[in-house]
């Protein structure tokens, strides 16, 4: 009994891989995004009081909260706040705190800046938040915890609440049953205000101020502002001044002609008169305030046209409650960002433009600093960049601006920190939200393949004057490779041939380098290089769109490198080429049907569309419709899964520990179709025959979450699926289950069923042979996982000899894991130790239970977030299959599901190898002539 | 799969008409050429019980048009009321498979509550004497739950049932204590001199 314990543990062995402590970090790279950050949510601020650096925070437009290292660009941490039902999404902080506060739906959170750790969450039931605001200024006792957040709730009747900053227990609440729309909440030296909006008859809106008792919530007075000529709707509120000494309430007249302003506390509404320079209309009018308590109450005005862009600086006169204009900044061709930055009283203004940073203080329009702007790093195909937004700090030395740091966001996506002109580094945030993604090869010139073709077609004679010719002018690389040649030995020997970066986008011996292809869903294409530690080559803007639409293309490989970007919902087709992200022509007959890879026969296609599967025939100009799925009533289609076309079986069988064989069902057009019915709450999953639209197997669960991920996986002849099962389950388990089941021609070994060794089979024609032919013979098992999975694929190999391994995203962990296929293998004995034929197939006996070894882990120590797809793609080795996951953060990496052994390890140290054999060879030339002479002496001698 | 012994399936479809619960359901089975236009034409019609799952075919009517057999023939359900072309389910098969020569089986597929909701067709060569058209009915596959271990069940001693006993070590060692003893004794005695 023991002994085979021990064996089936021995068995074990080979699966219990892990990724090496000095591959770590090597072989893989990873993109770790934010999104785009928004210029309301993002600054530079101290992780805690009396901290030397600063760090910049910023919640991003996909609810991702992050601090961010201005020295390098590094993520010090991240928090993913994303919520269903989040529309708008607030990030404050207090001066001189070591937290920050974030708002996101109906949740207040409380973050600790220096590592990210949640101090203390608050939840509204009431409604969503509108508006958050730190009390800055304490009224009575001087508490010397952190400072009170001031949180807006939207419900029927808005609320304004006193959290406490230490534990987020509510202190007092002003609810409004007035019937006005809730704006904001402002929290000043001037007291607490709380600002909504009164709908008049006309249709025009009042802005009313209530002002409240800053200890006690109770409202101590409440005025109007007759703003219902001019104001209409909540967009043409620009800024209500928070924070900042005297807060501002700003708005635009129906026409954008004039800003009316008004100091909060007064009654008065200035209008400030908007000149148009350029005759053109105005795009957009934005208002920079300081937000410091202590500043000066200083404004800048900044006004965009279609061309060009200018900005107004204003001052306002606390005592007399005066807003006069102090001077203007020049109009610029272009845009322009502008950021606001405070050191002590002081109130600087950075203005970026597409080519120079320029910072002048708000006190006088002479400039303080001016820098020339160099490009940014990454190329991008589309329009020439120009910044958005930005957040700034300035160091400031005997009134000129000694250095200017600022965060910019690029219209192309890049988030760079510009420091004195120069960029110091730069995060792709376009690339955060990645809907689609696809291997592609590297371009390759003339390949050797395409030359042997015609070398074998054409006539002996041209034949080799071709072949001549192409060895002459191969010569060419001759001189520069015996000059590279000492040092790719030297490279080899001291074992840096593995560990040199691989950059270029020529071929390696291995096929790891390989292009990745990605689609965004704000309609951005990028390529990465997936051999060179996930560089983004190129990106560029390809589809035009909406802030609320969503790009998910179909990418399909062409010949010749090529990308082919299918969007049906546009109906457009584009042809790119993977290296330099040129845009080809589409030859529409090529792109027309859907092809076999390898053997280029025109196949059904087939596609999921308005909750049924339908296929059409192949190759036909107006396709007809073949089958139609439908499944059971009531049920609805979650997903289609098909098998890889390209996938590669090594062996037909599997061999049994006895020496017979169990034959797989190798059906190249599988596909596993998963639905669910919403009320009685079961999945079912049917696995189709594409070609003839015949069900081969049926499973249902009952008892299903279906409001939880189901993610399904197929590969070879097995299938895999996960889900959660809910509370009303009669399940004596609960919890997640993920089901493997294996398909075989035959239940019995050694025998292939009716068809036997046909060679042809045809899903249409009646078979020649008797029995029922196409059914599987489905063998299938359920464990029992510790952790949802919300994404699944399987690796693949060249030859597919190496065993797979199933790769599932763990959401809630952030984490991928690559599970061994025999640890999920559905024939592990159940109840009983496997016997020793079994143990010698290697399996082990069945436990519920399947625990993600945290050898499994393939991204070890990084955080993945919000991955929604993984692709795989074989390399040149047999041994190894490159892994690409995307989604919010990009992460690729490389697995060998059964070791490395077709390459030696960095650890093999040839110059050891090397001296062996030069010390044997010495050892031999030393010794040869004593063994000789030895020889022939106890042949001569005699004693 | 292997194919069900064919008497089994005869010996069924007798039960069949020998008694059942709850009266038989009929189902027409359509199959219409793979064309730009085509109606539906019945097939087979089918009569099926939904609770013991035994199906009986009422009649069989191939197309008799002569059709190309390298042409292709859906087979599959359809609401007579709707219009084909949205309310089709069906495979796709050749129409050489309806030639007599070949044996057909239809695969009815029921959902939990016994009502039909696909149809699978497979043509194989006929055996002399064989029926020409074999009808089965598959029903809702429960799919495989995990297999979990057995809970320990304790008596009311609170020890498990039927664990033998564990011994003490002097229960389990006493043997050795006593020749370790016995060594002693009888070894001991010739130490003095």
């Amino acid at each position: 009994m023991r002994l085979h314990a021990l064996l089936s543990l021995a068995s074990l062995l080979p699966s219990a891989l892990a990724v090496f402590a000095d591959d770590a970090y090597h072989v893989d790279y990873h993109h770790a995004l934010l999104g785009l950050p928004q210029q309301h949510t993002s600054f530079f601020q101290q992780p805690y009081a009396g901290s030397k650096a600063a760090l910049i925070y910023t919640l991003s437009d996909k609810l991702v909260l992050g601090a961010v290292n201005p020295k390098d660009g590094h993520i010090v941490w991240r928090q993913s706040l994303a919520s269903s039902d989040a529309i708008k999404s607030w990030l404050r902080a207090g001066q001189g705190q070591d937290t920050v506060v974030a708002a996101v739906g109906s949740h207040v959170t409380a973050w600790s800046a220096a590592d990210g750790r949640l101090v203390w969450s608050a939840e509204s039931l009431s409604g969503p938040v509108q508006d958050l605001e730190i009390i800055e200024i304490e009224d009575s006792e001087v508490s010397a915890g952190p400072k009170d957040v001031l949180v807006l709730f939207n419900a029927s009747t808005p609320v304004v609440s006193r959290l406490d900053g230490k534990t987020g227990q509510v202190k007092w609440s002003f609810e409004d049953e007035s019937g006005d729309a809730p704006l904001q909440v402002l929290a000043s030296g001037a007291g607490i205000h709380y600002v909504s909006l009164h709908t008049t008859l006309l249709g025009g809106l009042k802005i009313k101020v209530v002002s409240l008792d800053q200890s006690t919530g109770h409202k101590t007075d409440q005025y109007s502002l007759s703003s219902e000529s001019d104001l209409s709707s909540v967009d043409s509120i620009l800024f209500v001044g928070a924070n900042s000494a005297s807060p501002i309430l700003a708005w635009t007249d129906k026409f954008s002609r004039a800003l009316k302003v008004n100091i909060v506390g007064t009654k008065s509404v200035a209008s400030l008169d908007i000149e148009g320079k350029d005759g053109v209309g105005i795009d957009t009018i934005s208002l920079h305030a300081p937000l410091a308590t202590n500043s000066m109450p200083h404004f800048l005005v900044q006004i965009q046209t279609a061309q060009s862009h200018w900005a107004d600086v204003y001052h306002i006169d606390l005592k007399r409650s005066l807003i006069s204009k102090a001077y203007s900044l020049p109009r610029v061709a272009g845009k322009g960002a502008f950021a606001t930055s405070t050191v002590d009283a002081n109130v600087y203004f950075t203005r970026i433009t597409a080519d120079e940073v320029t910072v002048v203080s708000s006190v006088s329009h002479g400039i303080l600093g001016r820098w020339p702007l160099k490009a940014t790093a990454v190329p991008d195909l589309s329009d020439q960049p120009y910044p958005v937004s930005a957040v700034s700090e300035v160091v400031s030395r005997s009134g000129s601006a000694q250095a200017v740091r600022s965060a910019v966001l690029f219209s192309n996506g890049e988030w760079a920190l510009i420091r004195n002109g120069e960029v110091t580094w730069s995060r792709p945030e376009a690339l955060a939200g990645v809907t689609a993604a696809i291997w592609a090869e590297l371009p390759e010139t003339e390949s050797l393949a395409d030359q042997l073709e015609i070398e074998s077609h054409g006539n002996i004679l041209a034949a080799y004057i071709h072949r001549v010719k192409r060895h002459a002018g191969d010569l060419q690389y001759l001189p520069g490779w015996l000059q590279k040649l000492p040092s790719r030995i030297l490279a080899n020997f001291s074992g840096g041939s593995t560990r040199r970066p691989l950059d270029g986008l020529q071929k390696d011996s291995f096929g790891f380098r390989k292009l990745i292809v990605v689609a965004t869903e704000k309609g951005r294409m990028a390529a990465l290089n997936a051999g060179g530690s996930g560089k983004i080559l190129w990106s560029m803007d390809t589809v035009p769109l909406t802030a609320e639409e969503k790009w998910t293309p179909q990418l399909r490989t062409s010949s010749g490198g090529a990308i082919a970007v299918h969007d049906q919902a546009r109906g457009l087709s584009l042809l790119i080429d993977a290296a330099t992200g040129k845009l080809l022509p589409v030859d529409p007959h090529v792109n027309s049907a859907f092809r076999h890879p390898s053997t280029g026969a025109a196949v059904v296609s087939y596609s999921l569309a308005e909750g049924e599967v339908r296929a059409h025939t192949p190759g036909q100009e107006n396709p007809i419709p073949l089958w139609r799925f439908l499944p059971a009533t009531d049920e609805s289609i979650l997903d289609i899964t098909p098998r890889p076309a390209d996938d590669p079986v090594a062996s037909i069988g599997k061999v049994l520990g006895d020496r017979r064989v169990l034959y797989k069902y190798l059906n190249p057009n599988l596909v596993l179709v998963t639905a669910v019915h919403r009320t009685a709450s079961t999945l079912s999953v049917y696995l189709l025959d594409s070609t003839s639209g015949d069900v081969l197997y049926t499973a249902s669960h009952s008892g299903v979450d279906v409001t939880r991920k189901i993610t399904s996986a197929i590969s070879e002849n097995w299938f895999t699926y996960s889900y959660t099962l809910d509370v009303s389950s009669s399940s004596l388990s609960r919890g997640h289950q993920l089901v493997v089941a294996e398909l075989y021609e035959s239940a019995i070994p050694d025998d292939r069923g009716p068809l036997d060794t046909a060679a042809n089979y045809s899903s249409f024609q009646p078979a020649a042979a008797p029995g029922d032919v196409a059914k599987p013979h489905v063998v299938s098992q359920t464990f029992q996982i510790s952790e949802e999975i919300s994404k699944m694929s399987v690796t693949q190999t060249r030859q597919g000899i190496t065993s797979r391994q199933l790769l599932a995203v763990l959401p809630e962990s952030n984490s991928i894991v690559g599970i061994p296929r025999n640890v999920i293998d559905p024939r592990r004995p159940v109840g009983r130790d496997p016997t020793p034929a079994e143990v010698t197939e290697g399996l082990v006996r069945y436990s519920p239970v399947v625990d993600f070894d945290p050898k499994w882990y393939l991204n070890h120590k990084r955080e993945v977030f919000g991955i929604v797809g993984l692709i795989t793609s074989p390399s040149l080795l047999e041994s190894t299959s490159l892994i690409f996951a995307y989604g919010l953060d990009l992460f690729g990496t490389r697995v060998t599901p059964s070791f490395s052994f077709d390459v030696l390890g960095k650890d093999f140290n040839k110059l050891q190898m090397l001296a062996t054999v030069v010390a044997l060879f010495v050892g031999v030339m030393f010794v040869a002539p004593l063994v000789r002479r030895k020889q022939i002496n106890s042949r001569w001698q005699i004693t | 799969m292997r194919l069900p012994h064919p008497l089994l399936l005869l010996s069924t479809a007798l039960l069949t008409l020998a008694a059942s619960p709850v009266s038989n359901l009929d189902l027409i089975i359509y199959a219409w050429p793979v064309l730009p236009s085509s109606t539906p034409t019945p097939l087979a019609q089918i009569s099926y019980n939904p609770t013991t799952l035994n199906a009986t075919l009422e009649s069989w009517t191939p197309p008799t048009e002569p059709i190309d057999a390298t042409a292709l023939l859906r087979i599959g359900l359809h609401d007579p009321q709707a219009p084909a072309e949205a309310s089709w389910t069906g495979i796709a098969t050749s129409a050489s498979s309806l030639d007599p020569a070949y044996r057909k089986k239809l695969t009815l597929f029921t959902d939990g509550e016994g009502r039909v909701w696909r149809v699978g067709f497979s043509a194989f060569a006929r055996g002399s004497g064989e029926e020409e058209v074999l009808v089965e009915v598959q029903g809702r596959n429960e799919g495989p739950r995990p297999v979990l271990n057995r809970p320990v069940v304790l008596n009311k001693e609170g020890k498990v049932e039927g664990a033998k006993e564990e011994k003490t070590f002097l229960q389990k060692y006493w043997w050795a204590i006593g020749i370790f003893i016995l060594v002693q004794v009888v070894a001991g005695g010739g130490g003095k001199e």
